[in-house]
């Protein structure tokens, strides 16, 4: 039973992280309608930068984090106007090979910014454990889904508590009424970005840290989050949560169980089981968890 | 581009005697001019590009269906020519159509996922196809060799004309011929398909699904035909790949290839064979070409000894995002079309001058 | 004359609207049905209805006395039914002809291998098919819009473009939606003589649904007359013209000549 609350914890904090990159993800569909598959080059790009702050700059890291976050929101600010705004009215395969494009050239900036070696964060974190009862847990796995919770509820503030969060949600529900009350799209785009930015950042950082090195694997890591979007709902911030709370979850359970009750079906299938899950989402309930299913009646 | 065109420059083959007798002439010559140079195997390896791409020009070009899958195909085609070629001591004959055979057969498997998804969400899903053939591809060991990859010593003769070993040429040369006239064959039937009552399907179901159903298009089954023909075409491309490369292993199938794939099609015309030929060339050529330059440039690093700021991979990446960001925004029909539309501006001129002469 | 088309009670309901109730009506071969109704009376709904577009809450269907309950869209083509779309279902790209041609999809054969590798039989029924495209094209009077893109032409020409998609099918039940829409005095009457030519010269049976009265009195031989999803009145269209329920439906709107 222990074992299974360890195993729990492990899947919740891996999964606190794809939860933040989900949540990025979600903030630009809504917004823009676009699905962000450079997300993953954003957390490259945080972490790096977090880890370059700490260490080359020699900022503490609860300095270090919130400008990182800052930076890594402001390029994402700067792709949506470089590129995205322009593609505004072009099909949706058009921004979809885009952010592919990005992605690929976001993953080369901090490799050759920093270097191709494999760097430690120096987070505060460490390897400290903190023994929650019986069951051991790294720190920086609370710290992470404590992240994770608190981008939860700071989204929740901004959006029903700001003018601007109120904005965002009428672009989302209706664009051209929203412009015809006098909201630029652009302002709400770039606000979205900006937040998909800021916390691909920590997502980076969380992942980058602890035990684990900031690399230039970040980004690939970061692939296995978009099942999340797809079991969580697309458009739904919550469902990215949970969504990638159950894909950290399947991830860890599978990594431990399978090889002893599934041989056959392969080493790593952890790895592979997202995809897995999003396929069978997809089949079964594309909308997601949280999402409305697409009516059409003709 | 409209289906008259693509039709009407069918018929019109006959005016186009001088630019076919051109392409026949390159195709002969070339490899004989290349000789031992290493840019004859960049050719190869454009040309087994040509025929990924004219495949998933036809699925995602023509048909819509967009489709980051295609490398599960080509390492479908190539394990295929493996198995069929070496471990079962096949000729051409039997493990090239072989390999068509199995891509044709998962691309019928894989078909019906597509059908209820529209866009996003069949991006999507091809996606995750490509980590989960990562998957296959690296536990299927009997096949694949698993994740340490397997030889693929492929015989490559037809009769007596052993492609691998033509008298007083050498295995590149032959291979080079052997894959561009693979590139012509599935060029021209494809570029068939398109200009018929099939390719107006595969059309109507792109652009307007509902008035095709009406028209009495049987939109499912059209998809899935789609799908198979593509990836029967990607696995001839893989298999032709893998004997040519003679190892694989499944590193080679990843996500960038598919989309290394997309960009070619974008980067050289969405739905036009002469498109897909044209970015598969192009896309191939990119790495090689900046190796050459980068040789020229101080701070590109392309050893892993050398100094510079930035590595030729890098480099290369960022260029290849950028051109394809580039593509999209400014020519998002492709080369092709920006250069039927230059031609036009420029004929267009000649034609007037001609008339006041008169 | 016999019921090519035979509609028992249909309704249908969307949510708390009832957009159809208990509508019935045949339509003989041959024939030129129309429906006609004010805004909102759900002539649409019936044509939907008609198309297998929308599934009636209860009521039948039948066509040639095969039921169309539940029946599949792209089995329509099969049996005969052709329809055109009000925005049009063309496509932006392709010219006229081309456009039309794809009304001969079901009944041509040639499939993919057939394509792929030039078989004579591909080749020789896409010569033929285009010529009946040709003829189309003429009874259209859209000779001078070829080799442009549709999407590029004239509002009154993509209608017609539209009209001889839906007439390459080789119909034996033409449903038009609503063609005379958006156009202008002169494109009215000429489309008026299109579809008298096409009746005549196809013996085709049509069914259209439209506003334009006076449109529908040239042309008509029977009109349905729609309220509130409801059936008001049945019959040629001088009688429905002077009934006093459809005036008083139709009393203060346009459309009434």
């Amino acid at each position: 039973m222990i074992d299974f609350i360890r195993l729990l914890v492990a899947g919740l904090s891996l999964g606190s992280v794809y939860a933040l990159i989900a949540l990025g993800f979600v903030m630009v569909y809504k917004a823009t309608g676009i699905l962000n598959f450079a997300q993953g080059g954003l957390l490259m790009l945080g972490a790096y930068l977090a880890q370059y702050f700490i260490n080359g700059v020699g900022l503490t890291f609860w300095f270090a984090l919130p400008v990182a976050m800052l930076v890594t929101g402001l390029v994402a600010m700067l792709l949506q106007r470089l590129v995205f705004d322009r593609l505004l009215s072009h099909p949706a395969f058009t921004v979809i090979m885009a952010t592919w494009a990005v992605l690929i050239v976001l993953e080369q900036v901090p490799p050759t910014l920093f270097g191709y070696d494999f760097l430690t964060m120096n987070d505060p974190f460490g390897l400290n454990i903190v023994d929650l009862g019986a069951v051991p847990v790294f720190t920086i796995d609370l710290w992470t889904m404590a992240f994770a919770g608190i981008a939860v509820g700071s989204l929740a503030v901004f959006f029903f508590g700001t003018r601007i969060g109120l904005a965002m949600r009428a672009t989302a529900s209706d664009p051209e009424a929203a412009i015809a009350q006098g909201i630029d799209p652009r302002l709400i785009h770039a606000t979205a970005w900006f937040i998909a930015g800021a916390l691909a950042c920590i997502a980076g950082v969380m992942l980058g840290g602890g035990s684990r090195l900031v690399s230039p694997e970040l980004s690939q890591i970061a692939l296995r989050a978009i099942p999340a979007v797809i079991l969580g709902g697309l458009a739904s911030p919550i469902g990215a949560v949970v969504g990638g709370l159950l894909i950290g979850i399947a991830e860890v359970l599978t990594a431990t169980w399978a090889p002893s009750m599934v041989p056959w079906m392969g080493k790593n299938l952890h790895l592979v089981m997202p995809y897995f899950l999003l396929v069978g989402f997809l089949m079964l309930r594309p909308q997601g968890l949280f999402g409305k299913a697409a009516s059409g009646r003709v | 581009m409209s289906i008259a065109k693509e039709s009407t420059m069918i018929t019109q083959l006959p005016k186009r005697a001088p630019a076919i007798l051109l392409l026949l002439a390159i195709y002969v010559s070339l490899p004989l001019i290349l000789g031992t140079s290493y840019w004859l195997q960049v050719s190869i390896y454009a040309g087994v590009a040509a025929i990924g791409a004219i495949g998933l020009n036809l699925l995602t070009g023509n048909t819509g269906q967009v489709s980051l899958g295609h490398p599960f195909f080509l390492g479908a085609g190539a394990y295929t020519a493996g198995v069929l070629g070496q471990d079962w001591g096949l000729p051409l004959w039997l493990w090239l159509p072989g390999a068509g055979i199995v891509g044709f057969a998962l691309g019928a498997l894989t078909g019906p996922f597509a059908l209820r998804l529209r866009g996003h969400y069949l991006v999507m899903v091809t996606f995750a196809l490509v980590f989960i053939g990562l998957h296959i591809f690296s536990n299927w060991s009997t096949v694949t060799g698993g994740v340490a990859g397997r030889g693929i010593a492929a015989p490559v003769a037809v009769g007596p004309l052993d492609f691998a070993n033509l008298p007083g040429l050498s295995r590149d040369q032959g291979y080079f011929w052997l894959v561009w006239g693979a590139v012509a064959i599935s060029g021209l039937l494809v570029k068939n398909i398109v200009s018929s009552r099939a390719g107006r399907a595969l059309m109507a179901v792109r652009d307007r699904e509902t008035t095709a159903e009406f028209v009495g298009i049987d939109v499912a089954r059209t998809k899935i035909t789609a799908f198979a023909i593509s990836s029967a075409i990607a696995a001839i491309a893989g298999s032709l790949y893998g004997a040519y490369v003679q190892y694989v292993s499944p590193v080679e199938w990843h996500l960038l290839l598919g989309i290394q794939y997309i960009a070619m099609i974008i980067v050289g015309g969405i739905g036009l064979v002469s498109g897909s030929i044209l970015g598969a060339i192009l896309i191939t050529l990119l790495p090689h070409m900046m190796r050459e330059v980068a040789g020229l440039l101080p701070f590109v690093s392309v050893n892993p000894t050398d100094t510079g700021i930035i590595t030729v991979f890098a480099l290369n990446q960022i260029l290849f995002g950028a051109l394809i960001v580039f593509f999209l925004i400014v020519a998002p029909g492709g080369l092709v079309r920006s250069a039927s539309r230059v031609k036009g501006l420029i004929y267009r001129p000649l034609a007037a001058n001609k008339k006041g002469e008169n | 004359m016999s019921a090519m088309l035979l509609a028992s009670d249909i309704s249908i309901r969307f949510g708390g609207v009832q957009a159809l109730k208990d509508v019935s009506f045949d339509v003989s071969e041959g024939e030129v049905f129309a429906v006609i109704g004010p805004n909102g009376a759900g002539k649409t709904t019936l044509f939907n209805c008609l198309t297998a577009a929308y599934r009636p809450d209860s009521g039948s269907i039948t066509f040639r006395g095969k039921s169309l309950n539940g029946v599949r869209r792209r089995d329509l083509a099969g049996m005969g039914i052709a329809r055109t779309f009000q925005n049009l279902g063309l496509f932006d790209q392709l010219d006229a002809a081309e456009n039309i041609l794809l009304g001969r999809h079901n009944a041509m054969r040639s499939g993919f291998a057939a394509a792929a590798l030039r078989l004579g039989s591909a080749r020789r029924e896409e010569r033929e098919h285009r010529e009946r495209v040709a003829e189309i094209v003429d009874i259209l009077g859209l000779g001078a819009q070829l080799g442009v893109p549709s999407a590029l032409l004239p509002y009154g020409a993509r209608k017609l473009i539209e009209i001889g998609r839906a007439l390459a099918m080789d119909p034996t039940l033409l449903l038009l939606d609503e063609p005379v829409a958006g156009l202008n005095r002169e494109e009215t009457g000429r489309m008026a003589e299109i579809i008298s030519e096409i009746r005549r010269r196809f013996s085709t049976t049509i069914l259209l649904v439209e506003h334009d009265m006076g449109f529908l009195m040239r042309l008509a031989d029977r009109v349905l007359v729609l309220d509130y999803g409801r059936p008001i009145a049945l019959g040629t269209p001088a009688e429905v013209q002077s009934d006093p329920a459809v005036v008083a439906a139709y009393l203060g709107t346009e459309g009434f000549v």
